[in-house]
C-alpha cells in the first residue's frame, strides 16, 4: 500500500467518524408531511419571492446613493453608525433567505422522497443547487460581516438570481401539488412568480 | 523487570478485551433471539454469529493447528465477515428505507456501483501484485472491501440525512455500532499493511477497543424491539415523478443558462 493510499484511508476512516457524530446527535425523525406543511412551504416560497427578493428591496439595502449622500455630510461618526446599521440589516436579510432556501430544501426532499421513480441525477443537480446557494449565502455573511455591505453588490446580484431560480424550481415542483391538493393552497398561490425567471 | 511487568500487563489487558467482547456478543445475540430484533434484521445477528462463533474458536484453532492452516482458517472467517457486512449494509438499506421506494433504489444503485467499483479495482490491484505475500495480499483485499463498505454506509446515512428519513433506536444503534467497528478496521487495516507488524500490533489494541464500543452501543440499542417510526397518512407516489422530474429538468436547464451568465457577465 502507498502513502496516498494509506492517506486516503485514514481519511475516509476519520471523515467517516464524523459523519457518524452528526448521525449520532441527529434529533428525532422528521414529522411526515401533510397540509400544514405544504402550506409552511407555500408561504416559505411566497416569502422568498415576494418578500426578501423584489429588487426595489435590495436596491434600497446596497444602495450606494444612501452612502454617498451620508458621505457628503463629512462626519464620520453619523458614516460609522450608518454603516453599522446597514452592515445589520444586510446581514439580517441574508439570514432571512437562507432560513428560506432551508425551508424550501427540507420541503423539496419531504417531498420527492415519496416518489418511487426518483431521479438520481436530477436529485443530486437540485442537491448541488441547493449547497451552492447556500454556501453563497454563507460568504456573503462572512464577507457583509468583515467588509461592510457594500463589499459584494456582484455577489449579492449573483445571491439573489440563484435564489430566484431556485424558487422557479420549487414552483414548478409544486404546481403538480396543487392540483391534488387545491383546496388547502388555492388562496395562497402567487400566480406571477416565475417572472422572476 | 519492567518489560516483562509491561508486557504481562498488555497480555491481561487484550485478554480482558477478548472475554468482555465474547460475554456482550452472547448477551447481544440471547437479546436479538429474545426479542423481535431478529426476525426484522436477520444478518446483522448471522454477521455477529459469524464474529462470535471466530473469536471463540480461533485462540483454539491458533493452539491446535499449524500456522499455516490456522492462517487459512483465519482469512476465511475474514472472508465470511466480510460478506456478511456487507449483507448487514444492505439490510441497513432495506430498512432505512422500507417505506421509501424511492430513496431506497437511490442508496441500492449506489451501493452496487461502489461495490462492483471498489471490488473490481482491489481485485485487478490484487492480481497485478504478484510479488506481495498472501497475507499482505489478503489484508490489502479486505481494506478495500472494508473501504467500499464505509462508502456505502456514508452514502446510505447522507440519503437519510438528505431526506429527513426517520430511524429507529434499533437501526441507529446497528448503524452507528457497525460503522465505528468498521472506520475503526479500515484505519487500523490501512496502517497495518502500510507499515508492518510493527504497527499492526499498536493499532490493534485500538481497533479492540473501538470493537467494545460498538459492542456497548449494540447492547444499548438492541436491548428491546423498537420499529422504525411509521408514517402517518403516508402515499407512495408512483407515476407523477417523471412529470415533476421533466419540469424541473427544464428549470435548471435554465438555472444552468442564467448561471454561466451570471459567472460571465
Amino acid at each position: 500500500m502507498s502513502v496516498t493510499q494509506l492517506v486516503l484511508f485514514l481519511i475516509l476512516g476519520a471523515g467517516f467518524l464524523c459523519l457518524l457524530y452528526f448521525f449520532a446527535g441527529r434529533a428525532g425523525a422528521r414529522a411526515e408531511r401533510g397540509a400544514d406543511a405544504l402550506l409552511e412551504a407555500r408561504e416559505a416560497l411566497n416569502s422568498l419571492q415576494s418578500g426578501l427578493l423584489p429588487p426595489d428591496l435590495i436596491v434600497r439595502i446596497f444602495a450606494r446613493d444612501d452612502l454617498n449622500f451620508i458621505t457628503s455630510m463629512e462626519s464620520p461618526k453619523i458614516e460609522g453608525v450608518f454603516l453599522r446599521e446597514r452592515r445589520r440589516i444586510a446581514l439580517q436579510w441574508v439570514a432571512q433567505v437562507r432560513k428560506q432556501v432551508l425551508n424550501l430544501k427540507r420541503f423539496h426532499s419531504g417531498e420527492s422522497r415519496r416518489y418511487a421513480q426518483l431521479n438520481p441525477r436530477t436529485e443530486i443537480a437540485l442537491a448541488f443547487d441547493f449547497a451552492a446557494l447556500l454556501i453563497a449565502c454563507r460568504v456573503l455573511q462572512i464577507v457583509f460581516y468583515l467588509r461592510g455591505p457594500y463589499a459584494a453588490s456582484g455577489i449579492v446580484n449573483r445571491a439573489v438570481g440563484a435564489a430566484g431560480k431556485v424558487c422557479v424550481v420549487s414552483e414548478r415542483s409544486l404546481a403538480f401539488l396543487r392540483s391534488t391538493n387545491a383546496g388547502g393552497l388555492g388562496g395562497r398561490s402567487t400566480g406571477g412568480s416565475a417572472a422572476l425567471l | 523487570m519492567i518489560g516483562f511487568a509491561n508486557e504481562s500487563r498488555l497480555v491481561m489487558v487484550t485478554h480482558a478485551i477478548w472475554l468482555s467482547g465474547i460475554v456482550l456478543e452472547l448477551v447481544i445475540l440471547v437479546r436479538c433471539f429474545s426479542t423481535r430484533i431478529f426476525r426484522n434484521y436477520p444478518f446483522f445477528c448471522v454477521y455477529l454469529g459469524c464474529v462470535f462463533a471466530g473469536d471463540v474458536a480461533l485462540p483454539y484453532l491458533y493452539k491446535a493447528l499449524s500456522l499455516n492452516a490456522y492462517r487459512t482458517c483465519y482469512w476465511a472467517k475474514e472472508f465470511v465477515c466480510v460478506i456478511a457486512g456487507y449483507a448487514v449494509v444492505m439490510e441497513i438499506i432495506e430498512r432505512a428505507f422500507e417505506r421509501y421506494e424511492g430513496p431506497k433504489k437511490l442508496g441500492r444503485n449506489a451501493a452496487l456501483v461502489v461495490f462492483a467499483a471498489v471490488v473490481g479495482g482491489t481485485a485487478f490491484h490484487a492480481a497485478l501484485d504478484r510479488f506481495a505475500t498472501s497475507a499482505y495480499r489478503s489484508l490489502d483485499v479486505e481494506v478495500g472491501l472494508r473501504g467500499a463498505e464505509l462508502i456505502l454506509l456514508a452514502i446510505v446515512i447522507v440519503v437519510i440525512f438528505y431526506y429527513g428519513i426517520p430511524v429507529g433506536r434499533n437501526l441507529k444503534g446497528i448503524t452507528i455500532g457497525y460503522g465505528i467497528c468498521t472506520a475503526a478496521v479500515v484505519m487500523n487495516e490501512a496502517v497495518g499493511s502500510f507499515a508492518g507488524r510493527t504497527f499492526y500490533a499498536a493499532f490493534a489494541s485500538i481497533w479492540s477497543y473501538s470493537y467494545l464500543v460498538s459492542l456497548v452501543i449494540w447492547v444499548a440499542a438492541l436491548w428491546s424491539f423498537e420499529p422504525n417510526p411509521a408514517p402517518e397518512g403516508w402515499t407512495q407516489m408512483d407515476d407523477d415523478y417523471q412529470a415533476l422530474a421533466n419540469r424541473t429538468r427544464l428549470a435548471l436547464t435554465v438555472m444552468r443558462g442564467h448561471l454561466r451568465k451570471a459567472a460571465r457577465p
